[in-house]
């Protein structure tokens, strides 16, 4: 690195002065570093210390864990741990891109880039690296490991590349067949490439399931078209004519095959390089010695996550890591926590198939008893390790069906109370209630969360405030926040607390109806039932309210298409559904017509103009790409359709709960990058779904290419052209809790496109809870986005058909609500400021002009406005 | 309360121009009435139009309901929700909508000139929100 004579970089003399604070430095800048800075931040660490982290990787600490969802949902940024915060904290600071490169334990310093850095305490956290076997050809073009995002990255546009040139589908080959050989065979085929499996052990995962649990595993994982291949060693890669992988040799006789990818999954090793060359003790398998303080030999010098040999081994899972930081966050503050072991349970989800294993899992115990459940046909293997008493639970394994592994996990040790066998029966049935979970137990072991730590946060002992929803618990604890396995029980300790603290947890819609606003949904679906008047008579109490009308107007929406001020439906409608326009501060509307796409001619622009000047309206563009003109008085709502009507538009709907814009960027028609016409696109879509009710609004968006210039990604439903269709991403939203959409399914023809949409977008509406945008709905909905895709793409409900006729008689159905109102003289007197005065408009109306518009008078400004005309103020 | 009787009655508007359980303005001297019409109930309830949170004219646009064996209705600003009976918030009862006598003559509503209960905004609210009477 060249140093710049006019900004020469800090010196040690530099970094001394800065304060009279101890200096940490850390190595690494993986999962468990992170989660060491945060706990030292969290605890106020940096008034006595300075951190100093060195990642090599370019990004920011991320959620490894997580890396296949880079198949699912491309953006890598997503995957980073916290909001960034962290690192802008005063005293702390993220080397990205640095590698460290030695140690001097004299001197205490750690060179980087040419240059030293003292430091008081020095922390390793440097992980592991993918082993790679010593087999001939194991750098041959086309072999990977699958370890970093830069891994998965190369991977993907190495299996893209090959799929565009060759006409055949491409041929993966993972070497090694445990958790991450799994992980990246489900990867190859998320990518569309054939993959097949190859093992040394006699099973699959030998490490987490016994024998009969690898042969279901084994079983379920040939059915969705993965190969495998047990027993086998690899002996050789060798190059086709380009110099690329071309086949692999398997040792003794085991023939060859063909492949165009390797992935090598074979295990890793922990990176202890720095430690070996300054003579640290090391692990007899690898791995920088320490003891339960996590201490080296050096004592200013610790060793924590996948690089720590401690307790005897290393640990190669994040939970063990996060303690080990704990620990060392704990030290370098004066205290005294130590570690002594950690839980190697581990949950799978890959390729839709579950599999779990936890505690004693082989029966390692004396006098241990197993308790087992197979059904080779349904693909489901369970079983049980228990005392020789067959009371207390030792641990587990779950293959197929793992619905229990979040219930049993914590139990391990402790008295299962009913017979163990009601645990393993199908249908995850799984007996909690009976049976609570001491504090102690640990429910999130990625993050060592305790029981009694989530029932503290919901009772708010310790936290600023009492957390009553999944996300504050996950917020104060951290529970969950990783793999995600532990969600449920989280759920069900948050319910039991809330429950005993006798605060309501029931799904029910308001006082007037006990069921949930899905559960009304079928209700109505089922009975025929068609007016809220009988609805709440049959099923509810009272004269309902403005949480249930408005539900049942928008259900009754959705499944008969009637006009919203049809007969009673007028009643149940909020003010905004009621008058088709969106009710201001003052009393006054707002209104929207439609602008399809974006896109407006400038006739029309003219003649929404037009109804400004003539309305006296205050106008605003919109984030949804349309114009909003305000101040319109109920009594000039008509008068003002009939003049936007006539000039070819219709609502748009901004007051409804229900489809609001399709956004869009300009698209292949003018943009130099664009692969599709996306304004094409959305104009289609928002015709099609205009007017659809919905439990919250819905909006679309539609970029024309991977620029994204439409934000697509921030919408309920976003559509990306890619240059062999469109990539749909769903449950993105702004607002309060922004989310980013995920990708759902990729390279689709508009026609499958529209297809997917009408189904999600249905389902959606038939499940969802009232107010709940489709991001909080995938996140609530039992099996989340992987059950939604099941049931819109793959029909696992059967209900498609059903699905695909209610969107038909949707977009059959649809009129614009307006130009049918305006068609009938009884609506029509809806619209009135006064039955008894309908020329009067609102007298108490008062506007100032800003800008050369018109606004609502302040409250100040009221007051004399008004006092200097006719009117008198009572005080 | 005033002795009824010296209550003078105005006629409003026709018991079927009213849709049961959806509100409609009307001015009575000079004053905002919101005219509900309940289903299942024979007589039609009058409250002041003037939410008293907002200071706007939109008690008649909101949504009828009840709460436990009380029937309101709700502000379509903020919700809150006012009783039929005697005006008051349900959230918040020192805050009152005003409340109109109402009787039914020969098919004609008819409520009377002047509230039976005054309205009551909220502690805090401006002087300007308070209600504005234009002079008889
Ligand atoms: C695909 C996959 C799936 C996984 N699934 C699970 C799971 O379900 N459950 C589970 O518990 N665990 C899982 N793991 C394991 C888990 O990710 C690791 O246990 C965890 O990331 C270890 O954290 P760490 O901080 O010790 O190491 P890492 O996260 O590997 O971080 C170490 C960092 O240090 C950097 N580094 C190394 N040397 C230097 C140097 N000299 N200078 C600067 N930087 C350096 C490395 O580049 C790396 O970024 C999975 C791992 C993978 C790859
Ligand atoms: S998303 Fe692509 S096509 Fe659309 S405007 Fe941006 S660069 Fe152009
Ligand atoms: S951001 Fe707030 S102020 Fe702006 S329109 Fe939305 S609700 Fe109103
Ligand atoms: S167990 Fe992995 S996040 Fe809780």
């Amino acid at each position: 690195m060249n140093q710049d004579p006019k900004h020469p970089l800090p010196n040690v003399s530099d970094m001394d002065t800065e304060t009279a604070r101890k200096r940490l430095v850390v190595i690494g800048a993986g999962m468990v570093a992170h989660r060491l800075v945060e706990a030292l931040v969290e605890r106020g660490a940096t008034d006595e210390w300075t951190i100093d982290v060195f990642g090599e990787e370019s990004r920011p600490p991320y959620d490894r864990v997580a890396l296949t969802s880079f198949f699912s949902d491309r953006d890598p940024d997503d995957l980073v741990l916290g909001d960034g915060s962290l690192w802008t904290v005063d005293g702390v600071r993220l080397h990205r891109g640095v590698q460290a490169t030695g140690i001097d334990r004299e001197a205490r310093t750690v060179s980087a880039r040419g240059r030293t850095y003292p430091y008081d305490a020095l922390v390793l956290a440097t992980g592991s690296y993918a082993m790679v076997p010593p087999i001939d050809g194991k750098d041959t073009p086309g072999c990977f490991v699958y370890r970093t995002v830069d891994d998965v990255a190369e991977l993907r546009a190495y299996v893209n590349e090959l799929a565009a040139r060759l006409d055949r589908p491409v041929r993966g080959a993972v070497v090694g067949g445990g958790l991450l050989g799994l992980e990246a065979a489900g990867a190859l085929q998320a990518l569309g490439a054939e993959s097949t499996v190859i093992e040394f052990a006699p099973w699959l995962m030998p490490m987490q399931v016994d024998e009969a649990g690898g042969r279901t595993l084994r079983r379920i994982i040939e059915q969705l078209g993965v190969q495998v291949r047990t027993a086998t060693a690899t002996a050789k890669v060798r190059p086709n004519r380009r110099g690329t992988v071309g086949s692999m040799e398997f040792a003794d006789g085991g023939g060859s095959i063909d492949v165009d990818v390797v992935v090598f999954a074979t295990g890793v090793r922990p990176r202890d390089e720095l430690a070996r060359e300054i003579g640290l003790s090391i692990g007899e398998r690898g791995g920088v010695a320490c003891d339960d303080a996590c201490i080296t030999d050096d004592p200013s010098i610790y060793a924590i996550g996948e690089v720590a040999h401690i307790a005897g081994r290393t640990w190669g899972l994040v939970g063990p890591g996060y303690t080990m930081a704990e620990v060392v966050a704990d030290r370098l503050l004066g205290g005294d926590a130590t570690f002594t072991s950690g839980d190697l349970s581990t949950k799978l989800k890959l390729l839709g198939v579950d599999v779990a294993s936890f505690g004693d899992a082989f029966a390692g115990t004396e006098g241990s008893l197993e308790v087992v459940y197979a059904d080779p046909v349904g693909g489901v293997y369970k079983k049980l390790v228990m005392s020789d008493d067959a009371k207390t639970l030792l641990g587990g394994i779950l293959v197929g069906d793992a619905e229990a592994y979040a219930s049993l996990r914590p139990m391990v040790g402790s008295e299962l109370g009913s017979d163990p066998t009601a645990w393993l029966v199908p249908d995850g049935v799984t007996p909690i209630g009976g049976v609570s979970l001491p504090d102690e137990a640990s429910v999130c072991s990625c993050n060592n969360v305790t029981a009694g730590a989530i029932r503290c946060a919901v009772r708010g002992e310790g936290t600023a405030e009492p957390c009553h929803d999944l996300g504050s618990v996950k917020g104060c604890t951290k529970a969950g926040t990783s793999c995600g396995s532990c969600l449920p029980l989280v759920k069900k300790l948050l319910d039991e607390e809330l429950t005993a603290a006798g605060i309501e947890t029931s799904n029910a819609l308001c006082e007037h109806f006990a069921t949930s606003r899905a559960q009304l949904f079928d209700i109505v679906r089922v009975t025929g039932i068609r007016t809220f008047s009988e609805l709440v008579a049959t099923h509810g109490t009272g004269r309902g309210c403005d949480i249930c009308r408005p539900v049942v107007a928008s259900i009754l929406a959705s499944l008969e298409t009637g006009h919203v001020l049809d007969g009673e439906a007028a009643a149940l409608q909020d003010t905004n559904d009621h008058v088709m326009a969106n009710m201001q501060k003052d009393g006054t509307y707002s209104v929207v017509p439609r602008i399809p796409g974006g896109e407006v001619t400038p006739e029309g622009l003219i003649a929404i103009g037009q109804v400004a000047a003539d309305f006296g309206l205050y106008t605003k563009i919109t984030g949804g790409q349309r114009i909003d003109l305000f101040g319109a008085r109920i009594d000039q709502l008509p008068a003002i359709w009939k003049q936007l009507i006539d000039a070819g538009f219709e609502s748009g709907h901004a007051y409804g709960k229900s489809l609001r814009t399709v956004k869009s960027c300009v698209g292949s028609t003018w943009c130099r990058y664009g692969v599709q016409d996306s304004v094409g696109l959305a104009i289609a879509l928002e015709l099609r779904y205009r007017g659809l009710r919905s439990p919250h609004k819905i909006k679309l968006g539609v970029s024309g290419c991977a620029r994204e210039c439409a934000e697509a990604r921030g919408k309920d439903v976003g559509v990306i052209a890619t240059d062999k269709g469109w990539n749909v991403y769903v449950g993105g939203n702004g607002g309060f809790t922004p989310r980013h959409a995920q990708l759902f399914a990729e390279d689709l023809t508009t026609e499958e496109l529209v297809a997917v949409i009408d189904r999600f977008l249905l389902y959606y509406v038939r499940t969802a809870d009232r107010l709940q945008r489709t991001a909080a709905w995938l996140e609530t909905i039992e099996g989340g986005i992987d059950h939604v895709r099941s049931v819109v793409i793959d029909d696992s409900l059967g209900i498609v058909a059903d699905l695909d006729a209610a969107m038909a008689v949707h977009v059959d159905k649809y009129e614009d609500e307006w130009a049918a109102t305006l068609a009938d003289p009884d609506k029509l007197k809806k619209f009135t400021s006064f039955v008894n005065s309908p020329d009067t408009p609102d007298p108490d109306l008062v506007y100032v002009d800003e800008r050369g518009q018109r606004r609502p008078a302040t409250p100040q400004e009221r007051a004399t406005l008004i006092a200097g005309t006719t009117l008198e103020v009572r005080s | 309360m005033i002795p009824s009787q010296e209550l003078e009655w105005v006629r409003v508007c026709a018991l079927d121009a009213l849709t049961p359980d959806r509100g409609a303005a009307a001015l009575v001297h000079g004053r905002q009435v919101a005219l509900f019409r309940l289903s299942g109930d024979e007589g039609v309830h009058a409250l002041g139009h003037r939410d008293p949170y907002s200071g706007a004219n939109v008690i008649a646009r909101g949504l009828v309901g009840s709460v436990g064996d009380v029937a309101v209705v709700a502000s379509p600003l903020h919700k809150q929700r006012f009783r039929f009976d005697d005006g008051s918030a349900v959230e918040d009862p020192g805050v009152r909508v005003g409340v109109w006598g109402t009787r039914v003559v020969d098919g004609f509503v008819e409520v009377t000139t002047v509230p039976v209960v005054e309205p009551e905004p909220p502690v805090q609210a401006p002087a300007s929100l308070v209600e504005a009477v234009a002079a008889p």
